[in-house]
């Protein structure tokens, strides 16, 4: 379960919003950060605690992409592929993280390390490619020197040491 | 290239605190909107200066935020839409980031103006530092008395309400927005009624984007006249346009609105990112907006200006492509991420958009025969104006317009049984 003091921020926010069903997202994001992801014990708490049904807490973590029903790796790095990251190269990128985490899209390293995860325009599309890890946007991972689109394999590696 | 206005304080150290924004007469819009002037002269003086909104549709500001009643027995709401996620765009997190105290000037005199008492911010999830600069800037503002109880010693108080979205671009949507707030999952409401009347749990709502309200208080400090000489013709004020793609210099460009397309692409991002390939197209507005052939595109940027030339300004997500990029594999790309964002609340959006992914994608990889071709603008056709919110049109417009601009390469693919392109890069 939840630490008090969880508890208790989730609390403070729904008592000051005009519904208290108001505080879901900012609750479920609450107990992801703690826990990793949003186990079904509180789920069921965390309907009560709002005054809804454990199915509609069920219906919004399956709606928002950021949300985990199930423990991932302690990293999750997000590839950005919609169209302006792909002009640039994204699928290069793609490719080479997996071939170096040996993992395919959506999986998790053996050592619970990394979940590789596509994502949709991040909104940093000046950076593109760009990938997101945790809450830091990672750019320039493609070379661009020779005229042609290269992935940066030391950026890259850089990139992959920091995640321990 | 004129003076930044909406930029002039970005990439000044310290940009975003408080102390820095003042020095330059931040929160003097404020301070006359709320000592000199009732929120009908704020109303008033926000429609003299043509404001129109930045998020996608350009609708008049002043009148929307007249639309809202003052009669309500119930409160009402301001909302500040900061999801940002159409695909192409990345200007309102520049301005959360780095000048947050604009926009929350913004959200403070526009709550005034309709008298609301509460106000919205629904930040985009992934957006961590914008939502760190927004919260910051908050407690400075409390402690300043420009937000809280009795701001600026007057009797106007407001209380602003931060949110985090989740991943979902539906959520931009301004009703599905409303739900997400209200705990929901983001589906959009059927209009009417509309949000000014029945909005945020079921009370008189407007909601604006965020480059939208980080216009307002410099109308309030100089006033709407010299807002409105910016620009052109019902078209006024400085823009914030995203330049992406296959551009030297990717970034967000300050202009008036009405700046050329070409001196967008060619002067302010550098032109083409690699030496001697030529332009091939261009999408003026993120990526549910009309593309353009290179021949059509050296356009004014304005929002009646690029509705004459076939497209839309959208959110000024400009989508730059050169020769190297595939029409039938970029169409395909933006395909899959509104069959992605679909809500599936509609019949139209929710199979239409998986049945133009299939057929766009066996064109793609050569099994594409020539009826498919028709048969992506029919499907297309088909979505177009059937839907409960605009999601539908925003997938059915890139598939029209690139089957129409660029039949040969459709062509080319069922013809060759694949991609020409493929491996250009
Ligand atoms: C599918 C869809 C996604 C949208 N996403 C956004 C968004 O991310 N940000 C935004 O400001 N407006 C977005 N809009 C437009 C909003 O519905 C709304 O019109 C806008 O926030 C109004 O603000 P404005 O009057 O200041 O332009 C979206 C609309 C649709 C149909
Ligand atoms: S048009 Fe699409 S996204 Fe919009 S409400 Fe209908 S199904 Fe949902
Ligand atoms: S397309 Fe990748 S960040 Fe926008």
């Amino acid at each position: 379960m939840i630490s008090e003091k969880t508890q208790k921020k989730i609390e403070s926010i729904a008592s000051k919003l005009p519904q208290r069903a108001a505080a879901m997202l900012s609750a479920l994001r609450l107990i992801q950060d703690e826990i990793g992801h949003v186990p079904p014990e509180e789920r069921e708490w965390l309907a009560g605690k709002l005054g809804v049904s454990p199915a509609a807490v069920e219906a919004v973590l399956s709606f928002y992409t950021l949300f985990r029903r199930e423990p991932e790796g302690k990293y999750t790095i997000w590839v950005c592929s919609t169209l302006p990251c792909a002009l640039r190269g994204c699928e290069l990128l793609m490719d080479h993280l997996r071939h170096a985490l040996g993992i395919r899209e959506g999986e998790t390293s053996p050592d619970r390390r990394i979940t590789l995860k596509r994502a949709e325009c991040l909104g940093g599309c000046d950076r593109a490619p760009v990938v997101q890890v945790g809450e830091d946007y990672h750019d320039v991972l493609l070379d661009l020197s020779l005229g042609t689109a290269k992935v940066s394999f030391e950026r890259v590696e850089a990139l992959l040491e920091k995640l321990t | 290239m004129s003076e930044p206005i909406l930029l002039a304080n970005i990439g000044e150290p310290d940009s975003q605190t408080l102390e820095k924004y003042r020095s330059s007469g931040g929160y003097e819009g404020l301070r006359r909107a709320i000592s000199d002037m009732s929120p009908a002269d704020v109303v008033e003086e926000v429609k003299k200066s043509g404001l129109r909104g930045r998020g996608g549709a350009g609708f008049p500001t002043g009148v929307k935020w007249g639309f809202v009643p003052k009669d309500s027995s119930k409160p009402r709401y301001f909302i500040c839409n900061a999801d940002e996620s159409e695909p192409g765009t990345f200007k309102d997190r520049l301005l959360m980031e780095q000048d947050p105290h604009a926009v929350l000037e913004g959200i403070i005199i526009g709550s005034y103006a309709i008298g609301a008492r509460e106000a919205f911010l629904y930040i985009r999830g992934e957006f961590a530092d914008s939502y760190r600069a927004m919260a910051a800037a908050i407690d400075e503002a409390k402690h300043a008395s420009l937000l809280g109880m009795k701001i600026l010693g007057s009797s106007y108080s407001l209380e602003i309400h931060l949110f985090r979205g989740a991943g979902a671009y539906i959520c931009g949507e301004e009703t599905g927005l409303m739900e997400s707030i209200e705990g929901k999952r983001g589906h959009p409401r059927l209009k009417p009624p509309f949000p000014a009347a029945v909005g945020l749990f079921g009370c008189p709502t407007n909601i604006n984007n965020v480059e939208t309200v980080a216009n307002v208080p410099l109308i309030l400090r100089k006033g709407a006249p010299w807002y409105a000489e910016i620009g052109c013709e019902r078209n006024t004020g400085p823009k914030l346009y995203c330049l992406s793609g296959h551009v030297k210099r990717p970034g967000v460009y300050e202009a008036p609105l009405g700046v050329r397309l070409h001196d967008l692409i060619y002067e302010h991002a550098g032109g083409m990112w690699r030496q001697g390939l030529k332009l091939k197209a261009v999408i003026p507005g993120g990526s549910s907006t009309p593309v353009l052939r290179a021949d059509e595109s050296d356009i004014d940027m304005d929002f009646d200006s690029v509705a004459k030339a076939g497209s839309l300004l959208g959110s000024a997500g400009v989508i730059v492509m050169d020769e190297t990029a595939c029409m039938v594999d970029s169409l395909l790309n933006i395909l899959k991420f509104y069959a992605h964002e679909s809500c599936g609340q509609c019949t139209p959006c929710r199979e239409g958009c998986n049945w133009l992914v299939k057929i766009v994608r066996s064109i793609e990889d050569g099994k594409g025969k020539s009826a498919d071709i028709d048969l992506v603008e029919n499907v297309a056709g088909n979505i177009m104006g059937k839907t409960i919110c605009p999601l539908g049109d925003a997938v059915a417009m890139p598939a029209q317009s690139f089957v129409r601009k660029f039949r040969h390469e459709f062509e080319e693919h069922v013809r060759l049984k694949g991609c020409p392109l493929k491996g250009a890069h």
